[in-house]
């Protein structure tokens, strides 16, 4: 089974839970990936975003790539949420590593999801080994 | 395009928006060359959707905020008028309780936990004296002859133990008016909690007037059992008389001629019943006039006294006794009294004694708080007790025929022990015996 551009919301299956919670991982001692899913819901955000918080207190991991190639711009609702998420990590998160592809939209939306979280070191790159490489630049 | 062009742009946006409508496209978005003016439409966007999430979630909190007063309105009205219902009801039954305070016969006294007095009616105003006014100002003490003492202490511990009784009728309980002047009283009290305090609600009468009546029927009664005293004995001189003269009229008389030895033998007959008749009126009348002072008698000795008196009939019936007065050695009443009762009970045991049996007489006594009972039981052909306790009881009634009695013996010591201020009672079946228990009131 496979993540589809649904939006998943709270009436999803365990499975799509799992798979959800599967788009998290811990790539290296302290860095955690997160690969954004096309459509965001509050639920999906939630749900990805517990796993987030449950892998940096477990590893103590502090860097964050996020991986934004196959994923929309969110809408107001899923801003919302993505942005008292991120506000959350402030203390544990050192920097923040965007991969976007050519995804011009998200760029932008980078900025405004950002805005107000208190994250303020972010680098927004192309590819997703350009996004490693930063985070490497900042350690 | 130049930077009219792209401020001309904007600007129709922004009226959009402001407008409420967003006329900005992904598509328009991504066209754009210029990463500043792409952060501006992108800006603009999420102002617009952040603007229209604002609105939905301002009309949702109005909603739930219209439900929640609308239920905190309801319920604010349910409780309105439940207080309402409760203060009509509270109301209602202070007016009830205060029209059944206020149209009393009796004077009604209410009092907390002070002993202060806070509501009384009209009667007590009028049997006391005092104002409604004054009598708020008063307590319970107040009302009593200064001759009562420990009152305070008697009221806590009546308070206390919340129990309702009535007092007075049986003594002398007197109540004091405003003037000072005393009279006699029965009083209810009744005790209740009223926000977490105990009142004592007290009923008063007045009974003077009945105590007086009381007391002019004991002289009465007293008065009248003398006077049947004298008559008896006055009667059975002039028995006794014709007793004699007819013993002399009997010798002088031939008793050839047999009607004349039949009415004799009436005559005769009829002396005899008058003379038992009056005989048992003296013993009655002596018995009701009985007013020797209480005195404690041991039971074992007054027994040994009786067996010697009725050493006779013991002997003849083959009677036995079984005693046991080890809880209560001694017993208190008059001299005769007890005496009376114990020969009583014991020679009925014997005379109604069964057929087929020799007469076993039990005696025992006991402390039975206020009282020492004495229990005399037999097995003798017993009575159907206490349903025929009437008749056993009774002033000449008997409840067997068989054996020779006159039905005074039970009436007497029934009186003797209520003179006392105790009681008797019986206890038995046809066939299997009888016991009566005579309760003698401790000194």
């Amino acid at each position: 089974m496979k993540l589809t551009d649904k939006k998943y919301e709270d009436d999803s299956s365990a499975e799509e839970i799992q798979l959800l919670k599967n788009q998290v991982s811990l790539i290296a001692d302290d860095i955690i990936c997160f690969e954004e899913i096309p459509t965001q819901t509050p639920f999906s955000v939630n749900t990805c975003f517990d796993e987030i918080e449950r892998l940096v207190e477990e590893s103590g991991a502090s860097y964050l790539l996020i991986d934004l190639i196959n994923a929309n711009r969110p809408d107001a609702v899923a801003r919302k949420v993505l942005n008292q998420r991120f506000a959350r990590l402030e203390d544990s998160i050192k920097h923040t590593a965007y991969c976007t592809g050519k995804n011009v939209l998200i760029n932008t939306a980078i900025r405004f999801v950002m805005f107000g979280t208190g994250l303020t070191s972010y680098t927004v790159s192309t590819l997703r080994k350009d996004a490693l490489l930063e985070i490497e630049n900042v350690k | 395009m130049s930077n009219k062009d792209t401020l001309h742009k904007i600007s129709k946006h922004i009226v959009a928006i402001a407008k409420g409508k967003c006329t900005i496209s992904d598509e328009e978005i991504l066209a754009e060359k210029d990463e500043a003016v792409r952060d501006i439409l992108m800006g603009l966007t999420y102002l617009y959707e952040d603007l229209e999430l604002g609105k939905k979630e301002l009309e949702d909190l109005n909603k739930g905020l219209e439900a929640k007063v609308e239920e905190a309105t309801s319920l604010l009205q349910q409780k309105a008028s439940a207080l309402q219902e409760s203060e009509k009801k509270a109301k209602d039954s202070e007016a009830l309780f205060r029209s059944l305070i206020e149209n009393n016969v009796h004077a009604m006294v209410l009092s907390n936990d002070k002993g202060q007095i806070t509501l009384v009616n009209k009667k007590a105003t009028t049997l006391f004296g005092y104002s409604i006014e004054e009598f708020i100002q008063l307590q319970i003490k107040d009302l009593l002859p200064p001759t009562i003492k420990g009152h305070n202490e008697k009221m806590k511990a009546f308070r206390d133990k919340a129990e309702n009784r009535q007092m007075g009728g049986n003594r002398n309980l007197k109540a004091k008016r405003k003037d000072g002047s005393e009279f006699d009283v029965e009083i209810g009290l009744n005790t209740f909690e009223l926000n977490g305090r105990k009142n004592v609600l007290a009923t008063i009468d007045d009974i003077t007037i009945r105590k007086a009546n009381a007391d002019a029927l004991v002289a009465r009664t007293q008065e009248l059992q003398q006077f049947a005293y004298i008559a008896t004995h006055d009667l059975k001189v002039p028995i006794t008389n014709i007793e004699s003269f007819y013993g002399l009229l009997k010798e002088q008389l031939s008793t050839d001629d047999e009607a004349v030895y039949e009415s004799m033998q009436w005559m005769e007959k009829c002396i005899t019943q008058a003379n038992d008749k009056i005989t048992d009126l003296i013993t009655v009348s002596r018995a009701q006039g009985l007013s020797e002072p209480k005195t404690e008698h041991n039971v074992a000795e007054l027994l040994d006294e009786l067996k010697v008196l009725l050493g006779s009939e013991i002997k003849a019936t083959n009677t036995t006794f079984i005693t046991n007065f080890e809880s209560a050695p001694f017993v208190t009443l008059g001299k005769s009294a007890i005496k009376s009762v114990l020969q009583n009970l014991v020679s009925n045991s014997i005379k109604y004694k069964h057929p087929e049996r020799d007469p076993v007489i039990t005696i025992t006594t006991k402390d039975e708080g206020d009282y020492i009972s004495l229990s005399v039981k037999d097995n003798g052909i017993g009575v159907n007790l206490p349903a025929q306790e009437e008749k056993v009881f009774g002033l000449f009634q008997r409840a067997h025929d068989h054996v020779e009695g006159s039905g005074i013996g039970l009436y007497i010591i029934k009186k003797i022990i209520a003179d006392g201020g105790g009681k008797i009672t019986s206890s038995g079946k046809v066939g299997e015996g009888a016991e009566f228990k005579a309760f003698l009131l401790k000194p």
